[in-house]
């Protein structure tokens, strides 16, 4: 038994409604991001939304949508910062070439096409019951989905007499 | 402490990703040169000749044998140091205020009088000649050409299709190693032809401050985009303890008159 935290479910003890939220809070960000690749802004709204109408199902669909918020926001400032800069090349055309752009450019596909694969694992393994956790991600939304919140209790004192 | 971890790894293989990306070269690096015969090669150079210089199309050629003279002179100076070369350079000026110098095929090189008039000394001349020699030395230009337009549309010899590799060629970019070779090539053969490899450095530090003054758009440096780097290996570079500076021997200021 761990004091501090709530134990992880097993995959026969995650109700099939709360599988499908938890798959649901990774694929909810592609459809999102379909849409939102214009501004980067869209889908992480999109994922604070899920987040919060979700979160208080249960610890399980918890850490999925707090993994799949926190694991989206790097992938998003990189996509803002690529259109910011691409933006800025565009209209000052004497930036035309740019080695730092270019390779910029290629490790930021890089970057969303890592995001996607392991987002997509996340998906089937969340809706088979399982956890999965991602690198840097997983560690802190298990810590913030399980943690037991002692809730402090007031306790009525005689006064000091 | 996991935590830190974590985020240092995901910043180290993104950074490294960004940088290796940015300095990967994408052309295709075959050998063109042993599949392009000599012949072949100054076949197209003098097409391309035909009808991009010779028609104007990028300014007329400033003609005066005085012009022609300093240029046999410098060109000259510079093939002395490598006999065994197999191009004949001709060197020509064209009317032209754009800051540029290019290489067609077959060892023709041009100068726009924009870049002659941003030049202080014949030396640096005789710096971005070597260098546009060299571009011919390694065989660039074909390589560029055939990574452009594909090996079978150049040994077709369409006239039509040559038209369109003509226009590609004002804007070609060579790939930063070929800039590279072509540098390092420039540099020893300015040393063997007593002229020090500085020269390379002043001339493109003097088209780099005329860009940041925004005075005009510069090609030569939106082609070349490793400006910095290279002037300073131009600066850093050693030559032999037995090396003697010789200066040009010319009148500059008369030369630069008579281009105008």
């Amino acid at each position: 038994m761990n004091e501090t935290h709530y134990d992880v479910p097993q995959p026969s003890e995650v109700s099939k409604r709360d599988r499908e939220d938890g798959m649901g809070a990774y694929l909810m960000m592609f459809a999102s991001t379909a849409i939102g690749l214009p501004l980067p802004i869209i889908n992480s709204l999109a994922a604070i939304i899920y987040y919060f109408t979700n979160r208080k199902k249960s610890p399980y669909v918890h850490f999925h949508s707090l993994q799949s918020l926190l694991s989206q926001i790097p992938t998003s400032i990189l996509n803002a910062i690529l259109i910011f800069w691409a933006v800025r090349i565009w209209l000052l055309e004497s930036l035309t070439y740019n080695e730092y752009f270019k390779g910029y450019l290629i490790a930021t596909i890089v970057a969303n096409v890592i995001y996607f694969i392991f987002s997509l694992l996340a998906a089937m393994r969340a809706y088979k019951g399982r956890m999965y956790y991602m690198i840097l991600f997983g560690p802190i939304a298990y810590n913030v989905a399980f943690r037991k919140r002692v809730e402090k209790q007031f306790v009525n004192k005689p006064p000091t007499l | 402490m996991r935590i830190a971890r974590d985020i240092l790894i995901l910043l180290i293989v993104f950074g490294a990703i960004w940088f290796g990306a940015s300095f990967i070269d994408w052309s295709p690096t075959f050998d063109t040169s042993k599949i392009v015969s000599t012949e072949k090669e100054e076949e197209l150079g003098d097409l391309l000749f035909e009808h991009q210089i010779k028609s104007g199309t990028h300014g007329e050629i400033i003609e005066s044998k005085y012009v022609d003279s300093v240029l046999s002179t410098l060109v000259n100076r510079l093939q002395e140091t490598n006999p065994s070369s197999e191009y004949n350079y001709e060197v020509y000026v064209l009317d032209k205020t754009e800051v540029n110098a290019f290489t067609l095929p077959a060892g023709r090189i041009c100068f726009y009088k924009g870049i002659i008039e941003k030049m202080d000394y014949p030396e640096e001349l005789l710096a971005v000649l070597a260098h546009e020699m060299g571009h011919n030395e390694e065989h660039h230009i074909l390589k560029r050409l055939a990574a452009n337009f594909g090996l079978s549309v150049i040994m077709g010899g369409d006239e039509v299709i040559l038209g369109e590799v003509f226009k590609s060629l004002g804007l070609m970019r060579f790939a930063r190693s070929q800039e590279r070779e072509a540098d390092t090539y420039a540099f020893s053969t300015l040393e063997k032809a007593n002229v020090h490899p500085k020269y390379f450095g002043t001339i493109m530090s003097k088209l780099f401050n005329a860009q940041a003054e925004g005075s005009e758009l510069l090609d030569i440096l939106n082609s070349h985009p490793n400006t910095k780097e290279r002037m300073k290996k131009a600066f850093k570079h050693k030559v032999k303890g037995s090396f003697v500076e010789k200066k040009v021997d010319l009148d500059w200021k008369k030369f630069k008159e008579a281009i105008k």
